[in-house]
């Protein structure tokens, strides 16, 4: 069912999309076999293959210094409460403020390269990542820790089956948001700061009038960005299910 | 042998006195009973003995190592089904041995299921399970069998007296029923109204579940009891 509607959605987009091609110039509307070529040029050439995964490549290592931060930071202020307390404020202004401002004083940093965008990227999903572990370790329950205490469980075995578990739903949950907040990001921050990646070559492409060509690389970022969420929540999925039954 | 001497126990953060002075004693193979108004400090006491709290004065002495606890909540892991959170206390243990135990408190058809899926009464036996899979010298059970029915409910004290009698596990089983404490304890204790101290104490001599409450001596006995339950 969902299946057709999405199909009958589809339909109407590229509809609309042939109508407006026929009205306006390609400069604005550009046609559906120009932006198909370009995807095609695109997904040929090894260079601008190469710049696909240069942007991948930044949002991995976007991932993992969040992680690396998140984790630690999160871990305090799970366990302090007087760090936890210091630290509301500062991610309460984190959460509101527009990535551009912090994007602004990054290009003073470090130039105009890729790391401004890492860098935004990673303080748009700190917070989300912090809140997430720091919830998770506030959630642990402490009759279940004294029950395995009780028991004698070894150390090991009060972090993987109990402590771990009782984290695990706050850290993907956590996870899953920041994902599509690092993509959308990670692709702004390139556009604004750099000419390599899948947003240096939007803003080329922009710069050089080629409609279709902005259209194309936005067409490969949601394809892209699309399949590694659905990639991302089967794996998480999965990881829950084999908790459960193991 | 567990020794319990000179017991006090104040909660510092609402400066509440629990207990105020018990001292008793659980002699080896011994099935001693606490029957005490809600709120006196039962659990409080058996947290105190388990290791869990201590912030305590006064002397706590066990000269054996293991001590299993059947939780006044069951404290399973919600994560793991009935089987695995047996046999997590005692990773080394037969599988063989689990399975029996499981059977023996009748959920075994239920082992892979979590606990989400079971009831209150359910939940309780498996937390029975673990703490007979555990292996204990000593078994601490706090009103354990609350959520069951009267029939399941005697069935269950059935099986803790066989357990007492086959492995000479010595067991302080609190409660606030009179008749279980009455079918099933060698020795009874009476607390006190908080802050608790033992108000009376009682041997039974007659083998646990093979005696009649109807008789004169038990209506007697149960009488007693109420009454120094009653006392202000
Ligand atoms: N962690 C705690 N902090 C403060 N007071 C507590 C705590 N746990 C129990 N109490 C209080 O101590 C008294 C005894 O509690 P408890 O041992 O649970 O009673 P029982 O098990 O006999 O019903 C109660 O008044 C209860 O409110
Ligand atoms: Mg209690």
């Amino acid at each position: 069912m969902t299946k057709k509607y999405n199909i009958i959605s589809f339909l109407i987009i590229m509809t609309i999309w042939w109508i407006g091609s026929k009205i306006f110039s390609p400069l604005v509307v550009p046609s559906i076999s120009m932006v198909g070529g370009s995807i095609l040029k695109i997904l040929s050439s090894p260079y601008l293959r190469y710049q696909i995964l240069l942007t991948l490549s930044r949002l991995l290592l976007t991932l993992i210094i969040a992680n690396l931060l998140g984790f630690s930071i999160g871990y305090f202020a799970g366990v302090n409460q007087i760090f936890r307390k210091l630290l509301k404020p500062i991610l309460s202004v984190l959460q509101v403020t527009p990535p551009v401002a912090i994007l602004i004083i990054a290009i003073m940093w470090f130039g105009f390269n890729g790391k401004p965008a890492i860098a935004i990227s990673v303080l748009a999903i700190l917070p989300t990542i912090i809140i997430s572990v720091q919830e998770g370790i506030l959630n642990i329950d402490n009759k279940l820790i004294q029950m395995g205490k009780t028991f004698k469980l070894s150390k090991e075995s009060i972090f993987k089956d109990i402590i771990i578990p009782s984290i695990s739903p706050h850290i993907t949950s956590g996870w899953k948001i920041s994902l599509g907040a690092a993509c959308k990001t990670i692709v702004m921050g390139e556009v604004l700061t750099t000419t390599t990646g899948i947003g240096g070559n939007i803003s080329e492409a922009r710069m050089n009038l080629e409609s279709e060509g902005v259209i194309a690389w936005t067409i490969i970022t949601i394809v892209l960005f699309g399949l590694i969420d659905q990639i991302v929540k089967i794996l998480l999925n999965k990881g829950k299910k084999t908790d459960a039954k193991s | 042998m567990l020794k319990v001497k000179n017991l006090k126990k104040v909660y510092q953060e609402h400066s509440l006195l629990a207990i105020k002075d018990l001292s008793f004693t659980v002699h080896d193979s011994e099935i001693v009973m606490i029957i005490g108004p809600s709120g006196c400090g039962k659990s409080t006491l058996l947290n105190i003995i388990s290791n869990n709290d201590n912030n305590y004065l006064g002397e706590v002495i066990f000269d054996k190592s293991k001590i299993g606890y059947v939780f006044q909540e069951d404290r399973l892991l919600p994560w793991k089904t009935v089987e695995e959170n047996v046999r997590l206390v005692n990773m080394e243990g037969e599988r063989e041995a689990a399975l029996k135990i499981l059977d023996a408190v009748d959920i075994l058809p239920f082992k892979d299921y979590l606990p989400k899926n079971l009831s209150g009464g359910m939940r309780q036996r498996c937390s029975i399970a673990r703490a007979l899979y555990y292996g204990s010298d000593l078994l601490l059970l706090d009103e354990p069998f609350k959520s069951l029915d009267h029939l399941l409910r005697n069935e269950m004290l059935k099986l803790i007296a066989k357990i007492n009698q086959d492995t000479n596990i010595s067991i302080l089983y609190v409660t606030h029923d009179i008749d279980e404490a009455l079918l099933l304890a060698d020795r009874i204790f009476v607390l006190s109204k908080r802050p608790s101290i033992i108000a009376d104490d009682f041997r039974i001599i007659e083998h646990p579940m093979k005696r009649n409450l109807e008789s004169p001596k038990f209506v007697d006995l149960k009488n007693r009891i109420i009454n120094t339950l009653e006392r202000p």
